[in-house]
Order: C-alpha cells, then sequence, then structure tokens
C-alpha cells in the first residue's frame, strides 16, 4: 500500500480521531504530530511540536491534517498548499467566508493537490442511505426539507468554541453548518436565503445560541434550518419531502449515542389508501448499530491522493457554498 | 453491515397468506411421507453451517428429531439427505403445487406483498449496484408463478430466468458469471448442504453481483417459541431454519460479504397466538402477553421482533467477493 508522509496539527479531540483512523486506514505515515499544548501530544510517537510552521519545515510532509481551532485554519491551509502538501481540514473552513475565499484563491492557483475538508456527516449510514434514495428515483423529485439539528450547550464554558474571535459564529457556524451542507447535498444550490440569529438564553455569548433560515434554490424548492443551542439535549432530525415519497432521518450515531439511534424512514405516498388508514402509508425504517463515517472519509481522502478516485464531498466549492449561506445570515443579523 | 425493519399500522394478525384447504393438503402429504420415509437416527449430526457435530436434542416432529446447533444456533433435522431431496421431487406435491387453482389463490393472498418486496427489491439493486435498469436476474427454486411473472416485467430486469422451479424447465439465457442478481428465496430451508448450494449460486454472479437470500429463520419468535408445535415448520419441508448468525457464516465462508441483514416477517406473533393452546404454560411470560394485550400492543411486539432481529423470516443482501 502506498504511504503518505503525513503531519497533524492541533491534536484535541479531532486530531486523536483522525491519528487513529489514518493510522488503522493504513496509508498515511504519520511522522509528526503538532500542538502547542504538549500535553495532548506527548503519549504519541514521532516528532513533536508546538509550533505548525516548524513542523511543517521540518517533516516536508507530503499531506498536511488540519485540526486546529478555526481561526488559524485558513493560515495552515494555505502554508501547506504552498509548501505543495495535499491538505485534508476539519470544518468549518475557517471562522467567515472571507477566510474560505483566501483558501479557494490560494487552491484555485495549484496543480494537482487534493484539498478536503471534513464534512463528516456525509459519511453517516443514513445520508448514505437518503442519498441513494433520492437518486435512485424511487420516491421522485425532491421539493422541501426541513433540518433541526441541536445541542445541550453552556456558551458561557471558557472554551475557545466560546470566543468569538477564535471560533467566527456561534452554533450555526460551529454545528448548524453540518445541517446546512447536508441540505445542499439533497436539495441542491440555494440561490436565496433569509434567517436570523439569537441569543434566546445565553445574552451574554457573543456567539448566537439559536440560528432559523429559510432557502430556496432556483427552481424553487425550499428548506429550512434550525439550529440549536439551547435544545438542552442532543437532536439531529431530518426530513425530506419528496413528489412521491417522503424520507425521515433521525437520530446520529456517534461514539456517546447521545444523538439517539441513527435511522432512516421512508414511505410512498398512498392516496389510495393501501396501507388501509389514510395519513398511515407503510413506511421502511433502517436502523444502524455501525459508524463507518470516519474510515470512509479518509478511504475517499486517500483514493483522491492515490488518483483511484476524486474529492465528491467537502470540496472548496462545498466550503465556499456552505460559508456563503452563513455569512449571509450573519450579515442580515448585523444590518 | 446493516440492519434494518419494516414496520407497518396495518395489523396482520386477522390476515392470512396462505389458504387453508392447500395448506393442509400439503401438510397431509409431508406427513404421509414422512411416515413412509422415517430418517435413520444414524443419519449425520454434524451442523450444515458449522460442519461439527455442535447439535443439541431440540424436538422431535412426526418422528424426525430437530437438533440446535450450540455454536451458531441454527436447528436442523436429523435426516438422509437423499430422503429430503426424493421429498422435494414428489409427483403428488408438485402436482397440487403447479394446479392453477393453488397458483391463483397465492396470487390472491400475496400480490401485495410481492409488489412490495419488487419495489424494495429495485431500491436496494441502485444503492448496491447503483443501476436499477438493465439487469440480469436469476431466479432460483421460485414455485410461485405470479411471482415469477412480477419480476420478470418489473423495471430493473433486463433478462430473466427461472432455474430448479416446478414451474417450468430451467431456462438458460444467463450464462455463468453474467447474473447481476441472484434471488434464491424459500429454499435454503431444504437444504443439509447448504455451502455446495451457495458455491454453485456464486458463479452464476458477475463479479460484485448481489444475491438476495430469504428464508425461515431458526432464531425467530415463533419457531424458538412453538418448537414441534409449529404448524408452519414440519419434515422435510424444513430440514435447515438458520440463525441469523449462521446465515451470516454460511455466506462469509462461501465468497460472499454480507450488506444487509434483515427480519421483515409479520406473521410470527399470529403464529404462535394461534397455537399458544398447545405449548400450555411452558411458556407462561408468552402466554400472558399473547392473552392479555390488545392488538396494538402486540403489533408493537411484532415490530420489536422486526427491529431486533427476532422474527423468524430472514432476508439477506450479500454481494459476491
Amino acid at each position: 500500500m502506498q504511504q503518505f508522509n503525513t503531519v497533524i496539527i492541533g491534536m484535541g479531540r479531532m486530531g486523536r480521531t483522525r491519528y487513529q483512523e489514518m493510522t488503522r486506514h493504513g496509508g498515511f505515515n504519520i511522522t509528526g504530530v503538532c500542538d502547542n499544548n504538549l500535553e495532548c501530544i506527548q503519549d504519541y510517537s514521532g516528532n513533536k511540536y508546538s509550533d505548525w510552521k516548524e513542523c511543517i519545515d521540518n517533516e516536508q510532509p507530503e499531506v498536511v491534517v488540519v485540526c486546529t481551532v478555526n481561526a488559524v485554519i485558513p493560515d495552515i491551509v494555505c502554508y501547506a498548499l504552498d509548501k505543495g502538501c495535499h491538505v485534508f481540514s476539519e470544518k468549518p473552513p475557517g471562522r467567515n467566508l472571507k477566510d474560505t475565499l483566501r483558501m479557494k484563491e490560494k487552491y484555485d492557483k495549484t496543480n494537482g493537490l487534493v484539498l478536503k475538508f471534513g464534512f463528516n456527516h456525509r459519511y453517516h449510514n443514513s445520508i448514505i442511505e437518503a442519498k441513494s434514495l433520492i437518486d435512485s428515483g424511487f420516491l421522485g423529485d425532491v421539493v422541501a426539507a426541513r433540518g433541526v439539528y441541536g445541542k445541550a450547550a453552556n456558551l458561557m464554558r471558557d472554551e475557545w468554541r466560546n470566543n468569538i474571535d477564535i471560533a467566527g459564529g456561534g452554533i450555526l457556524l460551529d454545528q448548524g453548518i453540518h445541517m446546512l451542507d447536508l441540505l445542499r447535498y439533497f436539495v441542491g444550490d440555494f440561490s436565496e436565503i433569509s434567517g436570523f440569529t439569537d441569543n434566546l438564553v445565553w445574552k451574554e455569548s457573543a456567539g448566537e445560541d439559536t440560528a432559523f433560515a429559510t432557502m430556496r434554490t432556483q427552481d424553487g424548492k425550499v428548506a429550512t434550518l434550525h439550529s440549536s443551542a439551547i435544545q438542552w439535549k442532543h437532536k439531529f432530525d431530518l426530513d425530506i419531502m419528496l413528489t412521491d415519497g417522503y424520507i425521515a432521518l433521525n437520530g446520529l450515531l456517534t461514539s456517546t449515542k447521545s444523538y439517539g439511534e441513527e435511522s432512516i424512514t421512508y414511505y410512498k405516498k398512498d392516496l389510495e389508501i393501501k396501507s388501509g388508514k389514510i395519513g398511515n402509508p407503510k413506511e421502511y425504517t433502517m436502523c444502524f448499530d455501525e459508524d463507518s463515517s470516519w474510515e470512509l472519509e479518509i478511504k475517499e481522502f486517500y483514493d483522491a491522493l492515490t488518483g483511484r478516485g476524486i474529492v465528491e464531498n467537502g470540496t472548496i466549492e462545498d466550503a465556499t457554498q456552505v460559508m456563503s449561506l452563513i455569512d449571509k445570515v450573519y450579515k442580515k443579523n448585523n444590518d | 453491515m446493516l440492519r434494518s425493519y419494516q414496520y407497518t399500522e396495518k395489523s396482520y394478525l386477522d390476515v392470512s397468506v396462505q389458504n387453508n384447504y392447500f395448506r393442509n393438503k400439503e401438510i397431509d402429504i409431508a406427513k404421509e411421507y414422512v411416515n413412509a420415509h422415517p430418517s435413520s437416527k444414524n443419519s449425520k449430526k454434524e451442523c450444515p453451517v458449522c460442519h461439527i457435530p455442535s447439535g443439541e436434542y431440540y424436538y422431535t416432529k412426526w418422528g424426525v428429531d430437530y437438533l440446535c446447533c450450540m455454536n451458531c444456533r441454527s436447528i436442523y433435522a436429523v435426516c438422509d439427505d437423499s430422503i429430503a431431496k426424493d421429498y422435494q421431487n414428489l409427483s403428488e406435491l408438485i402436482t397440487l403445487r403447479v394446479d392453477k387453482t393453488y397458483q391463483n389463490e397465492l396470487l390472491k393472498n400475496r400480490e401485495e406483498m410481492w409488489g412490495e418486496f419488487i419495489e424494495w427489491a429495485e431500491y436496494r439493486a441502485f444503492r448496491f449496484l447503483r443501476k436499477n435498469k438493465g439487469l440480469n436476474i436469476v431466479d432460483i427454486g421460485n414455485r410461485m408463478e405470479g411471482y415469477s411473472n412480477m419480476i420478470k416485467a418489473a423495471p430493473f430486469c433486463e433478462r430473466y430466468d427461472l432455474r430448479d422451479s416446478i414451474l417450468c424447465s430451467d431456462s438458460h439465457t444467463i450464462n455463468k458469471g453474467e447474473a447481476d442478481i441472484v434471488f434464491w428465496f424459500d429454499q435454503l430451508q431444504k437444504e443439509l448442504n447448504p455451502s455446495e448450494k451457495i458455491s454453485m449460486i456464486r458463479k452464476e454472479l458477475k463479479e460484485c453481483g448481489l444475491l438476495f437470500v430469504g428464508t425461515r429463520a431458526g432464531s425467530g419468535f415463533d419457531i424458538i417459541t412453538l418448537k414441534e408445535k409449529n404448524t408452519n415448520i414440519y419434515p422435510y419441508e424444513h430440514i435447515l431454519l438458520v440463525s441469523v448468525k449462521g446465515l451470516t457464516k454460511l455466506l462469509e465462508d462461501n465468497g460472499f460479504e454480507v450488506l444487509e441483514i434483515t427480519t421483515p416477517g409479520v406473521m410470527d406473533v399470529k403464529y404462535v397466538k394461534e397455537s399458544i393452546e398447545e405449548v400450555g404454560d411452558r411458556e407462561g411470560f408468552v402466554r400472558y402477553l399473547l392473552e392479555e394485550s390488545s392488538p396494538g400492543i402486540l403489533q408493537d411486539f411484532q415490530r420489536f421482533l422486526q427491529k431486533g432481529c427476532l422474527s423468524s423470516f430472514v432476508r439477506v443482501i450479500a454481494r459476491r467477493i
């Protein structure tokens, strides 16, 4: 198996997850890890750095994996691309659209490099099934979607995520971005968006605890998003309305299982009442007890590196589109 | 591997997918044959899935012992392979089953169910093959003419071959290694050498082609609860009742990757409810549940069985590797 010399910058929770998955995959030779908190890297073999520039300069890797806080993502991504490295970066792609466009501009000037962002939700089983169901045409065409993504968060806790200068935004940028990406994935590119953010509970927080958005595509498909840090429990629900049926995605399988069982339910419209009761069509449900999302995401990145595939998910275009939507909601709020 | 379940508000407690007259006729023929051809107690006692003598006595039906494999939990009959094979070719049974009235009754009772299966198969074909048009389908052992006709006419089917069926002689428009999909339904329960059969089926498929298997499962609720009192399970019609674990092993040992396993059965609760008097107090809780619960609770219980892969009809999609 071809191995790529790799460094991971940022060894917090996501860095450790990527380290494990890339090691398990076998196609990455992780020669160095970097974190400004040395406690985070003391247990890892290989060279250890607290300065990301030094890490890239010394290791001269083929692949740079960026798992840092939002504020430094664009600097590292651009520097790595300049050095001719392939890059895998966590979401969000920077703190704002300007950050993302900076990376896009840099990437557009490269030739043959791979750049992928970690929109990991696309690799969950329920999402894969839903995409396949939609693409099969079995339920007709998508016309509308409604996404709710919520968590129980303390926005006053002392952590980088709650520092607006480092994070760039609140719940919409941190978590809602995944649901926005999925809405784009299933419905299409949105040409219109209206929405607002608010601090309904965490009044002193610089980042919002609530965001609502309504979007429409050029051809009239509609989607709504409710992103919440004040759900007070973890919740993931995505409903997709099609011309001949309906798909509901509920729950998301995570290591803590706090988002509940991951499932997809679908049914065909049954206006002739074959099921025997009006409004109760026959449902088909799939539920999943394995999360292969990390593995599949890294596999796609590796296949793109070896030329066996391309980056289909988490492209710079995906990143730009979704950050553009978030940018518009934040701007409307500030108007 | 995916685990999934199907659910409907429709209650199957008052629904029958069988015609009692024909079902009783089939049972009479089988019983008469078993009485005339008892199996030797010295027959092979190895588990057909694990190939080790891991079976413990489970129950006896019409003089035929059934063992339960302590390794994979599949249930199998102790009988001679040749006697079981001869039973499948019994002219009296074939004559009954190819009869127009028999076939019409099947169509009447199961058309809706077959239609739902075909829609499901079309979607799953797309999921795993990325196409649901122009597929070569080999259907093995199907003895239901209406079902066969519906598959042949399905939008995803380009070419269709029916093999090992009492309905007609084998058709061979699809060469070995050319099938996109093989359907193998209600046949595994009649096999004492399943590995051999699965190896043969594998050769029919293209690289990465799909095998859809459906069979009665020995890990299912009505089979474990009713044992010999189950009026729907009898020798030599059912001589291997694989467990979910056993079926997975069987396919993996014979060159397949199991992609999806489900038990979408809808009749377990109905079957147990109908025969619970026979079981007596052996299953005290089950008896209480079935006698005292509302139809809604019993529907929920069937749903629980589906969700937990505990129904006695198991369906698998496996990919040739």
